[in-house]
């Protein structure tokens, strides 16, 4: 009895260490074994005559389907071009997408989206047809991981796919959006987005001209200052100040009026932050904002801390 | 004796059934947050002020200056006439000057850098006596309007800000958001000094964010606890007492889980440490929480009239909205 005792006492220290023990040989042997799976594949990308299918499929018998898929998604996050091509013709012989496919079929909720970003990260024509059958799903995260696979595999019809999606998009999402159409070369022009009536496309506009500060943008940015959806006209107001445009407009004055205060306090620091003076910001700002104004600058951050 | 096994037969019981939540509500925001994840690099319209408060040696500073993403800065209040030999180093190193401070009641200095590649430190000398303070003149000093609030020897992790900028920009803009991290270490997320309604969504991250340097006292207490009990039962023969052991041994189990779960490069004895730390707040807020309605106290729209359950509560707040 004693002896079990001391046992059973026993067992919890020991069971931390060697969890820590094996928890840390299991990463290392992962990552390990991810290092040698990018390894070869970025060898057979980068071969001057293109790989013959028994290379491929041999990649498929050394390597289990889970470290094929990290390092398919870690070598397409930094190719481009024909790079790509090859890539996804190695996705194809080695069938991993089916590995994702049937996993997101037998998924639920939230870990079908994150499937389902992993499939996006695929690009391949083949599971645009998986992707179109959960655009219609209930859940909002994967609904929009289904739009955003159906961008990547068909990017000639990506903008056609971003205006269809049924509900608004955040910055985040522009962004994600933005990262997946230029990883798969989908031609990006903000002026059509900027001028167009979708919410979502104006949304992917606004990211694209702060991104990038296009300076160009500004007078479509002054006319999505008075849009009616206010997200919008604050972002684009946020965007026009990055790009330094002309903030000392009546539009803009009016725009600030109907703004909540922390939103008009945010704006307020970005003017600090993209160097705007105290005279080009005073007919928009309040008696009580015109001070926090003038005292943010002359903590000298105008002058130091400008980007 | 017996009543000693009884009442730590129901502690185990009530900190396994607590430890279930706890890991459900980590595992839930786990899955929220995978789109977070994706996004590589930052965006430009957000912004993030770090804010350390009275920080022992520069290890804060010198993670957060680690931080690859452009719009973030690292405010760093302390007070320099008593830390002089850690701090007073900073000054030459990152080229800091004196800039104006009038408008900030309490602060002996402010320090900005002249230097390009130092202008996201910012050094805030407050005395002592004005502790209670720092988070506000934080705050004011902040360039950016969220601030991330870090207590003592906080070490942020490589990727926090950028975590945080991609979970603000998740929301949409009219929302003003508070960020606290389930299993990291007393890391604040929240919306600078102009939010006047106060009001801000709620929410909880599986990311770390922060980690706390110093011992894994908690950690080593909970993995003893079940020994201690396990050598009470064997010598007092109870099996109340063999049950409790076991039961607070598969708790801790589960936050070995946990532990091994949350991706980050610290060992798992300090990630037990912080998250076991986080649990006993989580507990004691969720204590509180049911005092608070029980008596009925002043916390809110919702607080409900003195003597008016739980349960009554949930009614009306039901029908409240229903309406």
């Amino acid at each position: 009895m004693t002896n079990e005792a001391i046992l059973i006492a026993f067992a919890l220290p020991l069971a931390a260490t060697v969890t820590q023990v094996a928890h840390s040989t299991y990463k290392r042997l992962r990552n390990y074994a991810v290092a040698r799976c990018v390894w070869r594949i970025s060898n057979l990308i980068m071969a001057e005559e293109e790989p013959s299918d028994e290379e491929m499929r041999a990649l498929r018998l050394r390597f289990p389907s889970d470290i094929m898929v990290d390092s398919v998604i870690f070598i397409a996050e930094k190719i481009y071009g024909y790079a790509l091509y090859r890539l996804a013709l190695i996705v194809e012989v080695c069938e991993i997408e089916y590995v994702l496919i049937y996993r997101i079929r037998h998924s639920k909720g939230a870990a079908k989206a994150r499937l389902l970003s992993k499939l996006s990260a695929m690009s391949h024509t083949l599971i645009a047809e998986e992707a179109e059958a959960y655009i219609g799903e209930e859940d909002r995260n994967t609904r929009f991981c289904a739009m955003a696979t159906l961008v990547s595999a068909r990017p000639d019809r990506a903008i056609h796919y971003i205006a269809k999606f049924d509900e608004p998009i955040t910055l985040l999402e522009a962004a994600l959006l933005t990262q997946l159409m230029r990883r798969n070369g989908a031609p990006i022009a903000y002026t059509p987005l900027l001028i167009s009536q979708n919410r979502n496309l104006q949304m992917l506009g606004i990211y694209l001209s702060g991104h990038f500060s296009i300076a160009d943008a500004e007078p479509h940015l002054q006319r999505l200052i008075e849009e009616e959806d206010k997200e919008v006209a604050y972002l684009a107001l946020q965007t026009l100040c990055s790009i330094r445009g002309n903030i000392s407009t009546s539009q803009i004055k009016d725009a600030l009026q109907q703004m909540a205060s922390h939103q008009r306090f945010s704006f307020l620091l970005h003017a600090v932050q993209n160097c705007y003076s105290l005279r080009s910001c005073a007919p928009l700002l309040t008696t009580e904002e015109r001070t926090l104004f003038a005292q943010q600058i002359n903590s000298y951050k105008c002058r130091i801390v400008c980007n | 004796m017996q009543l000693i096994s009884v009442i730590l037969f129901l502690l185990s019981l009530v900190a396994l059934v607590g430890a279930i939540v706890f890991v459900v509500s980590w595992q839930r925001n786990s899955y929220h947050s995978s789109l977070v994840h994706q996004l590589r690099g930052g965006i430009a319209h957000i912004g993030v002020s770090a804010v350390v408060e009275y920080p022992e040696t520069t290890a804060p500073l010198v993670a957060l200056l680690e931080e690859e993403y452009p719009r973030s800065e690292a405010v760093v209040v302390t007070d320099l006439e008593r830390s002089r030999s850690t701090f007073g180093e900073l000054i030459p190193r990152y080229h800091l000057i004196r800039v104006n401070h009038s408008h900030l009641d309490g602060v002996r200095a402010l320090y900005r850098s002249r230097h390009r590649a130092y202008r996201r430190v910012v050094v805030v000398d407050l005395p002592t006596e004005h502790r209670e303070q720092a988070a506000k003149i934080g705050k004011r000093v902040a360039s950016y309007d969220y601030t991330l609030h870090l207590q003592g020897e906080s070490i942020v992790e490589p990727d926090a800000i950028t975590y945080c900028a991609n979970l603000i920009a998740s929301q949409h803009s009219s929302t003003a958001i508070s960020l606290r991290s389930v299993v990291g270490a007393s890391a604040h997320l929240e919306k600078g000094l102009h939010n006047p309604s106060g009001r801000a969504l709620q929410l909880y991250t599986d990311h770390a964010l922060a980690w706390q340097r110093g011992g894994v006292g908690v950690a080593l207490t909970a993995i003893l606890l079940p020994m201690a009990i396990v050598i009470a039962a064997h010598l007092s023969g109870s099996w109340l007492l063999f049950i409790s052991a076991a039961i607070t041994m598969v708790t801790v189990g589960l936050f070995l889980y946990v532990s091994c779960r949350v991706v980050t490069e610290k060992g798992i004895f300090i990630r037990l440490d912080t998250i076991l730390r986080n649990f006993y707040r989580y507990l004691i807020e969720r204590v509180k929480k049911i005092h608070y309605l029980y008596k009925g106290g002043e916390y809110g729209n919702n607080a409900p009239a003195k003597g008016i359950s739980i349960l009554q509560n949930r009614q009306r707040n039901h029908n409240r909205r229903a309406l």
